[in-house]
């Protein structure tokens, strides 16, 4: 639904070269520290920016040349940027009416009155999370085909976090055929929601993959010298130096469960990986 | 672009009781001056509100999620020359009305006619004001663009003084040449300078909404 | 039927999700023609993603087990009975395993406990 053909922006001390895609039906994670690209390649997809190679398509059209109608389709998140701190809820609703053939005014304040969010206070009174809160609620407010999540449970404490999941997989559940980009710090929210995750690292994706296979197939192995001598490095994607010896992350945890027993093999968790990939040595 | 306009309304509702304290004001200090104060007065604080709008768009970052919404570059542009074009005239009627209504109550030396074809003058002005103050406001953004409208101002002004200094030192002579002018009827000229800076406002709008597709947010 | 999972198991997910699918056929808390949880659903419930849940009802699929009719659903196939057959004629296996390490331990010959097996198969069939 959603792709990056060989995407490139460069600013004088960051560049960004990536290619991506999000298919309908499922949910994709974009995951990477602070400045490693995840907002650049997010205003890329919504056209924020001038790329200086490359391109982006939403449904095969490039994302240039989006129409109202189009744009009405997809549902969007930013980190830092939303709505006039100087308007209200009600402000708001107002305002979505006009610009959303499909906005249903009644449920969108309904929600907002469930979430507790105060409609005559300018939002720029807000709380962190109340803000957050609310951002999502106005991308949830029209039907989307596809929805770019930019960190949107930032500031959340783990509660309404899982709420917010909770939401995500409902908006998945009433149409077959719809999608999300989502990008987060925080791996475990991606770990129990995406289906597969990007991991990016400096403007480079370094790694692609379904995350079922993460959480099955990779595996952190700890080994000290004499361990790691005999392993077969065939399987090994990275090495880290540690106190004891070497960690090691691998792409087929089974191989070195079955072929070294006694080796210390554990389960992967998105975390670990991201360490691994971006910390460790490459072999 | 209709939700465009309704945010501006909301953003402008906050600003309302300033509004009634420039009316007042206006009304008291009208009393005494001549029939243009008021509508030039209300036109010039119509034109910083506009800017105000601007100022908000662009405070937070807010500009990359406006443009996430079904909002094209050019009907953002469009959205803000209407309405800055309805408040000024809007600020411009008003202005009007407040001059008739004093002259009603105390009227002063000047006709009623007279009073009403001068302040008919200020939509040209209006048109003028906007179709230098948009670009600029769009290019530098609320801050710089402000100090960037009084610099061209001032080199309006200046430029002004020094072809009439050039006039002088030449020998053009440039009051014979008004005169002659006024042999056209007033209803003429009028128009010329409505239809004049009409023209310049269209071609402003292409302007603006070029430098705004050149951004990045 | 409820589906646990156990996070920190070594046993991958998907295969967690197959073996209690296939638990349930046997007990009979799923019959034949029971419809499964769809993907989305199951994956919102047990906060995984909806590959993994994919995945597991391909596999099950491709073994026979459940049938994915396009857009409708997934539904059992008629494997109860089978399942069931599966895992009894294991019993058995297990069973003859145990009587014949029995009649070798005794020293019994293989043409010897082959005539009795015949016999009492005439007797009781």
């Amino acid at each position: 639904m959603l792709k990056m053909n060989q995407l490139r922006k460069n600013y004088p001390d960051f560049s960004l070269e990536c290619n991506m895609e999000v298919h309908p039906g499922c949910i994709t994670g974009l995951i990477g520290k602070n400045g490693a690209g995840k907002t650049t390649t997010f205003k890329a997809a919504l056209d924020l920016i001038h790329l200086d190679g490359g391109s982006v398509e939403f449904d095969g059209k490039n994302v240039k040349h989006l129409t109202g109608k189009d744009k009405e389709k997809i549902g969007v998140v930013l980190s830092d940027s939303g709505f006039s701190g100087y308007l209200t809820v009600k402000d708001i609703a107002v305002i979505l009416k006009r610009m959303y053939s499909d906005f249903d005014k009644e449920k969108f304040m309904a929600r907002c009155n469930r979430q507790q969010l105060p409609s005559d206070k300018k939002i720029k009174e807000f709380s962190t999370g109340m803000k957050a809160k609310l951002k999502i609620l106005i991308a949830l407010s029209h039907d989307t085909r596809l929805l770019i999540l930019d960190e949107p449970t930032a500031g959340l404490d783990v509660m309404a976090r899982e709420e917010i999941l909770g939401v995500l997989r409902e908006y998945m559940e009433e149409k077959e055929d719809r999608a999300i980009l989502i990008s987060s710090h925080i791996a475990t929210d991606l770990e129990n929601l995406c289906d597969d995750l990007y991991m990016i690292d400096n403007g480079r994706i370094v790694l692609h993959e379904e995350t079922n296979v993460l959480l099955d197939e990779y595996g952190v192995i700890k080994a000290d010298d004499t361990q790691y001598e005999k392993l077969d490095k065939k399987y090994l994607l990275r090495r880290k130096r540690e106190e004891f010896g070497w960690r090691c992350l691998t792409d087929h945890k089974c191989f070195y469960q079955e072929n070294y027993p006694g080796l210390i093999v554990e389960k992967g968790s998105i975390d670990e990986v991201i360490m691994m990939m971006i910390g460790g040595e490459r072999l | 672009m209709r939700g465009l306009m309704v945010k501006d309304i909301c953003l402008m509702k906050g600003q309302a009781k300033f509004m009634l304290l420039v009316l007042a004001i206006t009304v008291f200090l009208s009393y005494n001056t001549d029939g243009t104060f008021a509508a030039s007065y209300l036109v010039m604080i119509a034109s910083f509100l506009g800017i105000s709008t601007i100022s908000y768009d662009e405070s937070d970052n807010g500009y990359g999620f406006l443009f996430c919404l079904p909002v094209s570059r050019s009907q953002y542009v469009a959205a803000k020359y209407l309405f800055n074009l309805l408040l000024s005239v809007a600020a411009w009627i008003a202005g009007i009305g407040v001059t008739v209504i004093i002259w009603l109550v105390h009227p002063g030396e000047s006709g009623l006619t007279e009073l009403l074809i001068t302040n008919l003058f200020f939509l040209p002005v209006i048109f003028l004001i906007q179709s230098l103050m948009q670009p600029t406001m769009f290019q530098y953004g609320s801050e710089r663009g402000r100090i960037v409208l009084f610099v061209m101002i001032g080199v309006i002004v200046a430029v002004c003084y020094l072809v009439g200094k050039l006039c002088e030192l030449t020998g053009i002579d440039l009051s014979s040449w008004m005169e002659s002018l006024s042999q056209y009827s007033v209803g003429v000229i009028l128009l010329v300078f409505i239809l004049l800076s009409a023209v310049i406002l269209l071609i402003s709008v292409p302007i603006s909404v070029k430098i705004i597709r050149k951004k990045e947010f | 039927m409820h589906i646990i999972i156990n996070n920190s198991s070594m046993v991958p997910i998907y295969e967690q999700i197959m073996g209690q699918i296939k638990a349930a056929i046997l007990d009979g808390s799923l019959l034949t023609d029971a419809m499964l949880p769809s993907v989305r659903s199951l994956s919102k419930e047990l906060k995984i993603s909806a590959l993994t849940v994919k995945k597991a009802y391909d596999n099950l699929e491709e073994q026979g087990v459940v049938v994915t009719v396009h857009g409708k659903g997934t539904f059992v196939a008629a494997v109860g009975g089978q399942l069931r057959r599966e895992e009894e004629t294991q019993k058995i296996e297990r069973a003859l395993e145990q009587v014949i390490m029995q009649a070798k331990g005794l020293g019994l010959g293989k043409n010897e406990l082959s005539e009795l097996f015949v016999m009492l198969l005439d007797d009781i069939m």
